[in-house]
Parts: structure tokens; C-alpha cells; sequence
């Protein structure tokens, strides 16, 4: 049974309970605590393809979204806590949605070291994936979110993780977050892509979360092969310029990408040469959608 | 009193992670029943008090984290990442430490888990911390900043208040960040804080320093005071977020010093020599009621002399730390925790600074962390 | 400067890791964490030392040879400062002396 099959009233009941709403996503299992609307709504909308998880199953990440009583009349807020730890500053309860999504990335990031965690989107095609390290201004969501549309598997909008076992990308295949005129974009670019309520007003402007597509979220569970990493440029002027990067120059942009290098220490090292060993690097600078979709499609034919 | 300590002790019995720890004092790991053991349960436990890497260390040693199921191992096996990571950042830290002092002929003591972590000491197995400490003589404290100040150690951008508290009213200078590594060093130059009621003599501490091999002028504390640092710390700079993890610590660095030579008269002495019978105490007895520390009944009962509590005070302090130094996840906390440590808290800024400074201090504090500018 | 004729024999650290691509060397120190770009002769040059061992005076002619040039005060200058940098890098250490 899907998520989109439970009930509003009853996922809002199991997100009430004491074990909260259990489920998978990609390599993690998730528990889920809240008492807030907003949260059930997003849940029951952006993760409508996920499935619940049985009881036996381990849970890696506990988590809760709460509204703290003493400001339930006074500009309410929002608390993420993971199991018992609060790693934020609250937020303005309309931005619920918004600290669950970057409240799983924090959970992901501090604590999935048997991967190297690369801050960047992840799509897949005929069995090779292609990596776009996020910069700001680099227009990666955008991207993912556009090629998403556009019938690639999605793995990641934010982290791509590459095991440190197998080398291989393993998908988080999560709401891909668009923000401010990004929102637009897309929706102007695939008007049947199903996006949630918009959140105004944050510390990035206005956001909104798209829908991960089915088939990527049932392929969850498939790893993917790395074959390309792109770095993208958005350039509001100019042609589209794809120009091959020098892998020691891709080794270390990329190392300052990755949330969890220093950490790695040599694992991060060796499993970083191995990916830069087997990847095409590129810099690619775009200055339309459009002409981004076709560089890339160019690429990987 | 004794009714109450059983009672604590039943409790601390239920709890898996307590339960963990004691079965590892015992070297009965081998024991657990590894497929039906609540791994989940241990995990965040063990997350929560700061003693995950801990544990995971603990369970390699015994050679059981290959037989565990994947999901758990898998934390585990991370948690132990995140102390590799630590132990290298704190080693390379102390070595760049050590290139701006020794430059300058200063020589400097490391503290605590930098120390621990050099020495790979017991008390290394897991260890997380962030900041390193370090202790140099007072006359050469200016000198120190100084030196490394030329590395890129800077006083934070701290508000004029923090400022005063640190160099006016404790002492002591402020922490230091370093400009590119964003790493903090404490640099002390007492184990207490000048105005605290306990007045350890620095002098005494380095008569019986330990040099470090290969390193002229770096030193760490000997075992014994080691261990009266750590109890020091605990007991008397009133963090308990930490308190079990701490308590950790002191059975481990009891088990290895001070068990295996069974010399517990030395450390009684010392605790008298550096007026540090008080902590000394607590240390014994806590670690002996949490974590069953084998210390005989006897030389808690000496310690318990030397500290001089009245009865009433010895229930009191029962009754807080007991609850305090318990972990504190939602699956196990105690009733009164909370109440618990603030009062310590307070105890320990009562411990720490003259009254007249204490309770605009106290509010300050508060101030800060309702307006959300305190980052601590 | 150290005095690099009469160190030994350099070699790369036990603790440091290379990848090597082409003109260039991603190398990483395991006593820091750091992690360096290195390009072009210099490249090269640490990938034959990761094979074997260099004495100073090898390392000079390698670099003549590298850049086509006389042994003269300017290259040993060069070739000091690039030892003393990858030194304090843990990139290289010494190994034994030239009188063991």
C-alpha cells in the first residue's frame, strides 16, 4: 500500500502516534513524529509513492516536527528534532514542509559516512548516471528537476551518494526543492509536473517541492552507475559552452563539493579517485534551459 | 540513603546503554545475544549521550561488530569514522600547537581529550570533542597568545561581556579559533577557574607532568591527575549534557591506571595534596554506582571521609548527580532530570564565581539564549 | 633550508596518498586530511619517487633533464625550495642518511 492510498485522517493518526509514520527511503528508513497539518499534507502529496515500512525493520533516522506550545498564539514556529537533538533554529510554522526536506538532508549528511556524500543532483539514463555538483548559481535543481520531467530516473536533487563499498550512486529519489523563479521555469517547462504548496517568505525566498516521478521512486532500491559529472554554470548570456575539465582540477572542485570528505579521510580519497577515474568531466555553462537540455542530451548520446 | 542508591541502581540496570557498558567492564560483551540484542535502541541511546563511537569501539574490540546485522553495523561502523576523523584533526591540531610554542621555548600541557587521544590512552576509544585544551604556566600566558597569534589563533569576535568574563573574572583568556581550520583552543593555565572555592596548585600539577616522547616541551598530566582533572571537570564545571560519557571516561582511565596497580592509596593522597578530595569522591562513588567501576567499598568510604559531606549533603548530591549523569534519551530519562541539572548548573557557577558576579551572570545567560543570541 | 646533500635518500611519506591522471597529482596527506593539486614536472616527479627512492643530487639531475637545462646555483635553489615546500607538505621524507 502507497501513501497516496492512506487516508488523510489516517496518516495523520499514525504521524500522531508514538512510532510515527515509518518508511523507506532509498538506503534509509525514516520514522516520522508530527503533529502539524502542513506536514501531513506534504507527506501524503510529495511522498505519495513511498511505502510504509514493516515493524521489524530498523529504523536509521528518528525524527519529529513539532510547534512548540508557548508559540501556538504567537507566530507559531516549527522545531526538526532528530532523535531528541534539535540542530536548527525553529522556523515560522508555514515552512514546515521546508525543515522536513532540510531536516533529512542534515540526518543524511552527519550521519551516512559508509558513503562519500556529494553536494550535487543526480539523474540516470540508459544505465549511466550523470552528476551536476551544486554551486550557487549553477541552476542544478532546476536542471534535475527538468531533466526529471524530461523521463530521467531521478537518484538525488541535493546529495549524491557514492558508496564507499561498491563506488556505486545509491538514490535518495526525495521532493525535488525549486526556489523563486525556478518554480516558474518548470512549471512553464512541464505543466503537468505535480508541485506542492508554495512556501513563501524563507531564508531562500519562496520554495516549492516538486514530485519525484513514480518510476524513480520505485526504482529506489537500483543503484546506478557514475558516467558523467557536469559542472553547470548558469550564464544569463552566450552560447552553451561544454569544455572537458582536467581530472585533478574536477578532483578538487568536486572534494570541496562533498559534505563528508574531511571526514572520510583516505576511504574519501581512494573512492574519490576511483569516481573521477571513471567519469567524463565537463564545465558546462548554459544560458537557457533549453539549450541545457540540449547540450546534455548531445553529451550522453 | 541506601534504599535510594539500590533503587538507582535497578534503574540503571533497564537501561540498554548503562547495561552495555557494564557488561564491557566485566568483558562479558561476548555474552550478548547478538541477533536478538535492540541494536536500535542501544544505537540511539548511545547517539544521544555522546558515547555511539564509544560503543562501537567497544564492540570491535570484542570482535562482535562483524557479527551484527547490517543496519546496525553500519552506524556503528560510521560512528567509528567520525572518531578516526577526530583523533586525526585533534593530533594535527596539537602538532600545529606545537610548532608555535616550541618556537617560542614555551612549554604546554595537553588537556583532556587531546591528551587522551595522543596518548591513546583507554579513554581514547571513541572520543568525540571539539576544541583542544591545553594548559601553559600563568607568567607565560601573554607570551602564548601571542605566539599564536603569528599561527592565526585569534580571540573570537566575542561581545565585550565574554570578553571581561573570560579575562577579568575567570582569568583566563578566551577561547581561540584559527583563522583557516576554524579549530578552538583553550589555552588554561589552572585546572579550575582562579576564583573557584577548590585551588588546585598549577605547580603542583607540573611537577608531576609527563613528558611526551620525541616532543621536548610537550607534556601531559600524569595518570593520577589525569584522573582528578577529569572528575574535576565533571563534577565541578556543571555540563551534564556529557555526564555519562564522562563517567565513561573515568571508569576507563581507572580501569587502566589505577585497578591494574590496585595503588588507590596514591590517588587518595594526591586528591589531598591538590585539595581535590571532593570531586575525588564523587568520582569513586559515581563511577562505582553507574558503571560498577570495581573500587572496594573501603577506599570509597576513605574518599568519602576526606570530603567531608555531611549525610544530608551526600543524599542531596545522590539525588542530583544520580539523575544528571543518567542518559537522557526520551527511551530512558529520569524523572527530574531536567530539575536535576539545572540546579547543578547553578552549583557549578556557585562553585566557579563570588556571588556578586554569579547572578548577573545567570541572568545574562538566560537573556542570551531566550533572544536566541547565545550560540552555545 | 635544510641541508638536502647530506639528508639521505627521499621517498614519499608512508602517510601520503597519490592519484595521478595524466599531467597531474591529487596527492593526500593522512596526517592532515589535506588534500593538494600538483602539475606538470612536479607531477611527474612524484610518480617516480612513489616508485623509488631519490637521492638530492638524482633529484637535481632529473629536473635538468626535465627542463632541459645546465645543473647550476638556480636549479638547486628550484629544486631545495620544492623539497623544503613538500617536506613541510608530508608529501616526502627522508630515509636513512648518506653515511649509513
Amino acid at each position: 500500500m502507497k501513501v497516496a492510498e492512506i487516508s488523510l485522517p489516517k496518516l495523520s493518526k499514525q504521524l500522531h502516534s508514538k512510532e510515527g509514520f515509518r518508511f523507506r527511503l532509498g538506503a534509509f528508513t525514516i520514522a516520522l513524529i508530527s503533529s502539524i497539518d502542513k506536514v501531513v499534507e506534504h507527506l501524503h502529496f510529495a511522498y505519495a509513492d513511498f511505502e510504509p515500512l514493516p515493524k521489524t525493520e530498523l529504523v536509521d533516522f528518528h525524527v519529529s516536527l513539532t510547534s512548540p506550545a508557548i508559540r501556538r498564539c504567537y507566530r507559531p514556529q516549527v522545531v526538526f528534532s532528530f532523535d531528541d537533538h534539535i540542530p536548527f533554529l525553529p522556523l515560522p510554522l508555514s515552512q514546515a514542509s521546508a525543515m522536513f526536506e532540510w531536516g533529512l538532508n542534515w540526518c543524511i549528511a552527519n550521519n551516512a559516512h559508509h558513503f562519500l556524500i556529494l553536494h550535487a543532483a543526480v539523474v540516470e539514463k540508459n544505465g549511466r548516471a550523470l552528476i551536476l555538483p551544486g554551486s550557487p548559481g549553477s541552476g542544478k535543481s532546476t536542471l534535475c528537476a527538468a531533466l526529471a520531467c524530461q523521463g530521467w530516473r531521478l537518484l538525488s536533487d541535493e546529495m549524491a551518494l557514492l558508496s564507499l563499498a561498491d563506488g556505486l550512486i545509491y538514490p535518495v529519489p526525495r521532493p525535488v526543492s525549486l526556489k523563486n523563479q525556478s518554480i516558474q521555469i518548470i512549471r512553464e517547462f512541464a505543466p503537468d509536473a505535480d508541485f506542492g504548496r508554495i512556501v513563501t517568505d524563507t531564508a531562500k525566498g519562496d520554495i516549492a517541492h516538486l514530485r519525484p516521478p513514480r518510476a524513480s521512486v520505485l526504482s529506489q532500491s537500483e543503484t546506478a552507475e557514475p558516467a558523467f559529472l557536469v559542472f553547470p554554470h548558469y550564464r544569463s548570456e552566450g552560447e552553451s559552452e561544454l569544455k572537458m575539465l582536467s581530472k585533478g582540477l574536477a578532483f578538487m572542485t568536486l572534494a570541496k563539493n562533498a559534505f563528508n570528505f574531511n571526514i572520510l579521510g583516505r576511504e574519501g580519497f581512494d573512492t574519490m579517485a576511483h569516481l573521477i577515474d571513471r567519469v567524463e568531466c565537463f564545465d558546462f555553462s548554459y544560458p537557457s534551459l533549453a539549450s541545457a537540455l540540449a547540450g546534455i542530451d548531445g553529451l550522453v548520446r | 540513603m541506601q534504599r535510594g542508591s539500590e533503587a538507582f541502581n535497578g534503574m540503571f540496570d533497564r537501561i540498554v546503554l548503562i547495561q552495555f557498558l557494564r557488561l564491557y567492564g566485566k568483558q562479558a560483551l561476548h555474552r550478548l545475544d547478538v541477533s536478538n540484542y535492540p541494536w536500535e535502541l542501544l544505537i540511539r541511546q548511545a547517539r544521544h549521550a555522546n558515547l555511539l563511537s564509544r560503543v562501537a569501539v567497544l564492540l570491535q574490540e570484542s570482535d562482535l561488530l562483524n557479527r551484527l546485522p547490517e543496519k546496525p553495523r553500519l552506524h556503528f561502523c560510521n560512528a567509528m569514522r567520525l572518531a578516526e576523523a577526530n583523533a586525526r584533526s585533534s593530533n594535527w591540531e596539537v602538532r600545529q600547537v606545537y610548532d608555535a610554542l616550541h618556537t617560542a621555548d614555551i612549554e604546554f600541557l595537553l588537556l583532556k581529550g587531546a591528551a587522551y587521544i595522543w596518548l591513546q590512552n583507554d579513554a581514547a576509544k571513541g572520543r568525540l570533542f571539539s576544541d583542544t585544551d591545553i594548559m601553559v604556566e600563568k607568567v607565560h600566558l601573554e607570551l602564548a597568545e601571542r605566539s599564536l597569534a603569528r599561527k592565526a589563533w585569534f580571540g573570537d569576535s566575542y561581545d565585550r561581556y565574554k570578553q571581561r568574563y573570560y579575562r577579568k573574572w575567570m582569568h583566563e583568556i578566551p577561547p581561540l579559533r584559527h583563522i583557516q581550520r576554524q579549530t578552538t583552543l583553550d589555552v588554561h593555565h589552572t585546572i579550575l577557574p582562579p576564583t573557584s572555592r577548590l585551588k588546585p596548585k598549577p605547580m603542583q600539577l607540573w611537577d608531576s607532568a609527563v613528558p611526551v616522547e620525541q616532543m621536548p616541551g610537550l607534556f601531559t598530566l600524569s595518570p593520577i591527575d589525569m584522573i582528578l582533572h577529569s572528575a574535576t571537570h565533571l563534577f565541578h564545571e556543571g555540563e551534564f549534557g556529557q555526564g555519562l560519557r564522562d563517567i565513561s571516561d573515568l571508569d576507563l582511565l581507572l580501569r587502566q591506571y589505577i585497578v591494574a596497580n590496585d595503588d588507590w592509596s596514591s590517588l587518595l593522597r594526591r586528591s589531598i595534596e591538590l585539595n581535590l578530595e571532593r570531586p575525588l569522591f564523587y568520582a569513586l562513588n559515581y563511577a562505582a554506582q553507574i558503571l560498577h567501576t570495581p573500587i572496594s567499598k573501603s577506599t570509597i568510604t576513605e574518599a568519602g571521609r576526606l570530603a567531608r559531606l555531611n549525610p544530608m549533603q551526600r543524599r542531596w548530591m545522590d539525588a542530583l548527580f544520580l539523575r544528571a549523569l543518567a542518559p537522557s534519551h526520551s527511551s530512558c530519562r529520569v524523572k527530574g532530570y531536567g530539575l536535576a541539572c539545572w540546579l547543578l548548573y547553578i552549583r557549578s557557577h556557585w562553585l566557579r564565581m563570588p556571588v556578586h558576579l554569579l547572578i548577573p551572570h545567570l541572568f545574562r545567560k538566560s537573556w542570551m539564549r531566550l533572544t536566541g543570541k547565545d550560540n552555545h | 633550508m635544510v641541508d638536502c646533500e647530506n639528508a639521505g635518500l627521499y621517498k614519499k611519506n608512508i602517510q601520503t596518498s597519490f592519484y595521478f591522471t595524466n599531467d597531474e597529482c591529487v596527492t593526500y596527506c593522512g596526517l592532515s586530511g589535506d588534500i593538494h593539486l600538483i602539475e606538470g614536472s612536479n607531477a611527474r616527479f612524484l610518480n617516480i619517487l612513489s616508485m623509488q627512492p631519490m637521492s638530492y643530487l638524482e633529484i637535481v639531475s632529473y629536473f635538468a633533464d626535465e627542463y632541459d637545462c645546465e645543473i647550476d646555483p638556480n636549479l638547486h635553489d628550484h629544486v631545495k625550495s620544492m623539497i623544503d615546500h613538500y617536506q613541510k607538505l608530508s608529501l616526502l621524507e627522508v630515509i636513512g642518511s648518506k653515511n649509513s
